[in-house]
């Protein structure tokens, strides 16, 4: 019996992680997948969505107000990123949309109002009505909202990639050129595209906030980034429901090895290990991920 | 008496006008005070050797590249300086040295894409019929679900094309629309075009092949290192001195 009330807690934490992830995954495919360009910003916009989250908590407001806020902020700063990066491509576009995470992590490090390097600690979890019972209750409860938003969110995009204006995302990924001698003018859809994938992945932020309780700021790190653009490659580019996936095997599979005995010192590195066994063998049998519709090495040329 | 106030007048002066046109790269003149005009619903093609300035005259006409000096009009309309979208928008459509379609892309989408910008539908009955006649004019039947990606060379050129004619256009571009084809595909692009003429377009063609040239157009432009050297009628011209000489390179 402790067995299981320790482990329906355990388990709604991967599911509630899935799900943050999967929105920032999501926001990315929007961007990398759909409209082919290289960004790796929505790491540093899911850090924003955390952060906006956290300061509204501390000066009192809620969680709708967070996403807000959270929305008016990167939409601001995205089209900030996309007015200064629309005419780079390819690698020159991913290094320039890096700089943006660590603007970001710079930036809340020397804050006051977010806590400096140790960030705001105690955030409270949403409560819903009728599941203040017991923190489990509560859990499940924020973590079914989670599910909620991450279905209206997946219902949305879905939506939009299979719309003219997804089309036109689409036509802009296979080649730019081509969508502007048909008379497009890409950098605008480039940067709505931007915009809203942006978003996206602060909403993860938002969530993120509110389910751990504490955002500090190294939660945007390098290796962050790396895992998600491992979850992306897998799930695979220009599917959304790859994108979910994708995220749910690159993140429970190397969970399992909680369940395996060994030494603590080598716990991190195994971890690493089986994220990168995984990779290669996904790339190996699918090159364009389990569900992916291009070519990794054909998006953002 | 003022052109242009009739719709005959218009038709009367060159669809395409260019003067002193210049185009530097690094200091290289790419394209070299050139003076220019392109007679409305006309075949022409425009030769040279590699390296006289063919394809830069193209991107700098569509605005992918921006001219140094001179002025370039289209039916009396100023179009320097202008961006793509502006200037394909006045009827103007291309095709590139090496097809650019969609590769993800099915050929239906490929095809609403250059269809109506701003319409928000798929699957549209009016798409589908501008479609099939598309494909009648052009004379080739092909598979619109097929993915771009899986048709051959030849007749990714031809849906280029296709794809040209889903927008309202009066003047098409086409840069090197029979490289790397066997006789039997250059045989029909030639076909598609000459249809086009018929049905009132004007065509301007970028071609290496004479014999191409000889047969399927009536202006000839030479140009060689930027500058317009040559214009006339193709038999005519090609046989001239220095057009020789700018090919074999004296």
């Amino acid at each position: 019996m402790t067995e299981l009330t320790s482990f329906i807690p355990y388990l709604l934490q991967v599911l509630g992680t899935i799900i943050i992830f999967s929105l920032v995954i999501l926001g990315m495919n929007l961007s990398i997948g759909f409209t082919g360009m290289l960004t790796v910003s929505h790491i540093a916009f899911f850090g924003i969505g955390a952060y906006a989250a956290a300061i509204s908590f501390k000066l009192g407001l809620g969680f709708i107000e967070a996403i807000v806020i959270g929305t008016i902020v990167t939409t601001i700063i995205s089209y900030i990123l996309a007015r200064a990066t629309v005419k780079l491509k390819s690698d020159y576009l991913a290094v320039a949309s890096l700089t943006l995470i660590f603007m970001v992590q710079i930036v809340a490090q020397n804050w006051d109002l977010a806590g400096g390097v140790f960030g705001i600690k105690g955030i409270n979890r949403v409560k819903l009505p009728g599941f203040e019972i017991s923190p489990i209750t509560n859990q499940l409860a924020y973590v079914a909202l989670m599910l909620f938003i991450l279905a209206i969110v997946f219902f949305l995009l879905k939506k939009l990639v299979q719309s003219k204006f997804g089309l036109i995302f689409k036509g802009i990924r296979d080649d730019e050129t081509a969508m502007q001698s048909l008379g497009y003018n890409t950098e605008k859809f480039k940067t709505i595209s931007l915009i809203i994938s942006s978003i996206v992945a602060m909403l993860g932020g938002v969530l993120y906030a509110h389910f751990i309780t504490v955002v500090v700021p190294t939660l945007i790190t390098f290796n962050d980034l790396l895992l998600v653009l491992g979850m992306l490659v897998i799930g695979g580019l220009g599917s959304l429901e790859g994108s979910i996936i994708g995220t749910i095997i690159f993140y429970s599979l190397p969970e399992a090895l909680r369940f395996v005995e060994m030494p603590e010192a080598i716990i991190g590195l195994a971890r690493y290990l089986v994220l990168s066994v995984i990779l290669l063998i996904v790339l190996y049998i699918r090159p364009r991920g389990i569900f992916g519709k291009v070519d990794i090495n054909e998006s953002g040329q | 008496m003022k052109a242009g106030s009739e719709p005959w007048a218009v038709s009367l002066g060159p669809i395409i006008k260019i003067k002193n046109l210049q185009k530097s790269f690094d200091g290289i003149r790419a394209i070299d005070n050139l003076d220019l005009e392109i007679t409305k619903n006309s075949i022409t093609a425009i030769v040279g050797p590699n390296g006289a300035g063919k394809t830069t005259l193209f991107d700098v006409i569509t605005g992918f590249t921006e001219s140094d000096a001179g002025e370039m009009r289209i039916n009396n309309t100023i179009i320097t300086g202008r961006k793509p979208e502006e200037i394909v928008a006045l009827g103007l459509a291309r095709t590139f040295q090496i097809p650019r379609l969609f590769k993800n892309l099915s050929i239906r989408e490929n095809l609403l894409l250059a269809y109506n910008n701003s319409a928000d539908k798929l699957g549209d009955d009016e798409f589908e019929e501008k479609a099939k006649r598309v494909f009648e004019m052009i004379g080739v039947s092909i598979d619109l679900d097929k993915s771009a990606d899986d048709l051959s060379y030849g007749q990714r050129r031809i849906v280029e094309i296709a794809r040209c004619l889903m927008r309202n256009v009066e003047i098409i571009l086409m840069d090197e629309p029979t490289a790397g084809l066997f006789q039997k595909a250059r045989e029909s692009i030639k076909q598609v075009i000459k249809k086009l003429k018929q049905a009132g377009k004007t065509i301007v063609i970028i071609e290496h092949d004479m014999e191409f040239v000889a047969d399927a157009c009536e202006h000839v432009i030479v140009m060689d290192e930027g500058k317009s050297i040559a214009k006339g009628k193709p038999n005519e011209v090609l046989k001239q001195k220095k057009v020789l000489a700018a090919y074999i390179g004296e």
